[in-house]
């Protein structure tokens, strides 16, 4: 115990020489900057409208929503200004509104990927909008799970599972690799190994550490945006368990290259693949079973439901459950590659 | 530029020794392939409704012009389908009146979904303004143009990091060191060391483009904007090597300069288009919209031209600020 403490002590000094923590809380404030003073606390995801009428269609929607939808929209002169507007906007649709044979004729201007069902959706929801469709109120609503929902949390606060997940949870997976890979340029391996110490204490001082850093950095992206509310515990317990997991796999795969920079790739396509299911986190209806068998889309929504639903646990569960097996998988796989690197050196 | 010449062969061969130069010229291809197996699932995905048997053929003919439908044997099964973690509204009759079925934690406006695909699915169209579907002939979903441009930005910055830590690797084995007691001058040092991480995305952007299936854009675009990233690249590289001693600084650095810059990439991916004044700093943001829009098409010469030279002049005033804390701080 007394060795793997001073191993730790050890890791610290060398990650705060190299301005590691400096980095990691100056990297956690600008996140909390950005949270807090940049991201809108109400986003608007709905695509930009770009709009035109002509006086005599006009005239003919007087009677209709038009007017507000002229307010809200983007007003143009004609439709040329529409096309060289939406070409700058990958995120918009137009709509040009004509008179033919005394009455209005809508024009919807797509950029020209969005899918079939897309499309027809904009154009019901446009005649709803104008008044074609009547308003129906002659239906039942059957909510599971009362009290889940998310609409009171603001928009910029909504994202902090992100950060966390990506920067705190995730850091050890290239900063361990990192570390191992310096021991292993400086030999301090080798030296190690001829004392009475053993290689695992070593590795899971350097996890130890990983995981204070995420505490650290989580602690105070949650600390400064969120607060004291949500439930801490199992916010820190995912971190944690996402962190030791994570750690391990940097050292999984620091141990089957040779160097950092052979390292770097590796790395770089496991965080990227392990970040995609962001995707999902802002679009919730797409999300393909590969991207949900990916440990960081049970993880962000178990950090979600932490951080804001008191109702309701079991995506922390799913999370918990998901998180433990792979930190028992990839710790055992760490100690079996790094004997293995160990007496390959 | 014989000299140039060998430190560029020097690091090549020990590219090649590690498997880093497969490892490089690899990933950002692996990327790319995976990227577009997603695209069609992406650019197909649209509202989900799962409905059971009690609605009628025809509500489901009209449900499914509208959304993706997925039709469960019972309500049990539409419960269980709507309890699941993506969000897919439910839809039965019960009673002779529609039952919204809802997890609770949906994102948006539900209640105004929910009224609109109602009424949608109770009115008729005979009421409905005469209409017809044009298109601005942007055919590549974002996926694939913002994709394929972050996949070069990302090129565009690995080739940096390559350089960068090929720096310190050489501080750190006091190759440097000795090279210094060489005839071998800073700026023959530096070029030979900037030609791998400069070809890195010339290499990479005609294979993302092909692999997502781009075609038609403009060599002589993508090529100008390429070309201008090369000195940032460059200032990536030096930036790096400059702050690093030792691999584990050097990643420190990288990753706090990196936030930043990619901060901006995202930004312009993000934010409305008339907000983008606030990245105007940043040469990654004009690097980006210059591939961007190449891709896309809608990229005039005048606008390469423009964006480019930003890029160019961001870059040397960084390249400036940096050789002068080398200078005070002899660091390289």
């Amino acid at each position: 115990m007394a060795r793997i403490i001073s191993l730790i002590k050890r890791e610290f000094k060398i990650t705060i020489r190299n301005y590691y923590l400096f980095i990691i809380l100056a990297v956690a404030l600008i996140l909390v900057a950005v949270i807090r003073f940049v991201i809108p606390a109400e986003m608007n995801f709905e695509k930009t409208l770009f709009l035109t009428s002509s006086p005599q269609a006009e005239k003919l929607l007087s009677d209709t929503n038009y007017n507000v939808m002229k307010e809200n929209g983007n007003f143009l002169q004609n439709r040329e200004d529409i096309v060289v507007a939406m070409e700058d906007d990958y995120n918009s649709i137009g709509l040009a509104l004509s008179e033919k044979n005394g009455e209005v004729h809508i024009e919807l201007i797509t950029q020209g990927y969005e899918n079939e069902e897309i499309i027809n959706l904009a154009i019901v929801d446009i005649q709803y909008y104008l008044g074609n469709i009547n308003v129906s109120d002659d239906y039942d609503v059957n909510v599971l799970f009362e009290g889940t929902s998310l609409a009171e949390v603001p928009d910029n606060l909504s994202v902090v599972p992100l950060p966390i997940m990506l920067e705190s949870a995730l850091m050890g997976l290239f900063l361990i690799a990192v570390m191992l890979t310096l021991e292993k340029d400086h030999k301090t391996i080798k030296a190690y190994v001829t004392t009475p110490g053993r290689v695992h204490e070593m590795l899971i001082a350097k996890v130890i550490t990983m995981l204070f850093y995420a505490f650290i950095s989580a602690s105070v992206i949650v600390g400064l945006t969120i607060g004291l509310k949500g439930n801490w515990a199992q916010m820190l317990i995912l971190v944690g368990l996402t962190s030791l997991w994570s750690s391990s796999l940097g050292i999984v795969i620091a141990n089957m290259c040779k160097s950092l920079t052979s390292a770097m790739m590796p790395l770089v396509i496991v965080s990227l693949v392990l970040a995609a299911p962001v995707m999902s986190y802002f679009a919730p209806m797409f999300a393909p079973n590969y991207l949900r068998a990916l440990p960081t889309y049970s993880l962000m929504l178990g950090l979600r439901e932490a951080l804001f639903i008191e109702s309701s646990n079991a995506l922390f569960i799913q999370a918990l459950n998901y998180s433990l097996v792979l930190t028992v998988i990839f710790m055992l796989l760490m100690v079996i590659t790094s004997k293995y690197a160990v007496k390959n050196s | 530029m014989k000299k140039i010449i060998t430190i560029f062969k020097r690091d090549l061969k020990v590219a090649r020794r590690d498997f880093v130069l497969m490892y490089v010229i690899v990933a950002p291809i692996l990327i790319a392939l995976l990227l577009s197996g997603m695209a069609p699932d992406v650019a197909e995905s649209s509202i989900l409704i799962a409905v059971d048997n009690s609605l009628s053929e025809s509500e489901i003919d009209i449900l499914s012009e509208i959304a993706q439908v997925q039709v469960y044997d019972s309500y049990e099964g539409v419960v269980k389908r709507v309890s699941d973690t993506d969000d897919i509204y439910g839809i039965v009759r019960n009673n002779n009146r529609y039952e919204v079925v809802l997890e609770g934690n949906e994102a948006g406006d539900m209640q105004s979904m929910m009224r609109l695909i109602i009424s949608y699915l109770e009115g008729d169209r005979s009421s409905w303004m005469s209409y017809h579907v044009s298109n601005v002939e942007v055919s590549l979903p974002p996926i694939v143009s913002i994709g394929s441009s972050g996949l070069i930005i990302m090129s565009i910055i690995l080739g940096g990091m390559v350089m960068g830590l090929n720096i310190v690797e050489d501080k750190e084995f006091n190759t440097l060191s000795a090279l210094n007691t060489s005839p071998l001058i800073k700026l023959e040092y530096i070029l030979g060391k900037s030609i791998l991480g400069i070809i890195l995305p010339i290499i990479h952007t005609p294979i993302i483009l092909m692999v997502l299936g781009i075609g038609g854009v403009s060599v002589g675009k993508t090529m100008a904007v390429i070309a201008s990233s090369a000195l940032f690249v460059v200032f990536v590289g030096l930036f790096i090597g400059t702050l690093g001693s030792n691999q584990l600084s050097a990643i420190a650095s990288a990753k706090g300069m990196m936030f930043v810059f990619a901060g901006s990439v995202l930004g312009a991916i993000v934010l409305k288009s008339s907000m983008h004044f606030v990245l105007y700093w940043s040469p990654l943001y004009w690097i980006y919209q210059g591939i961007y829009k190449v891709i896309v098409d809608t990229a005039s010469w005048n606008y390469i031209v423009i964006s480019s030279s930003i890029v160019l002049a961001i870059s040397v005033i960084l390249f400036y600020v940096l050789m002068r804390y080398q200078k005070k701080h002899q660091s390289m």
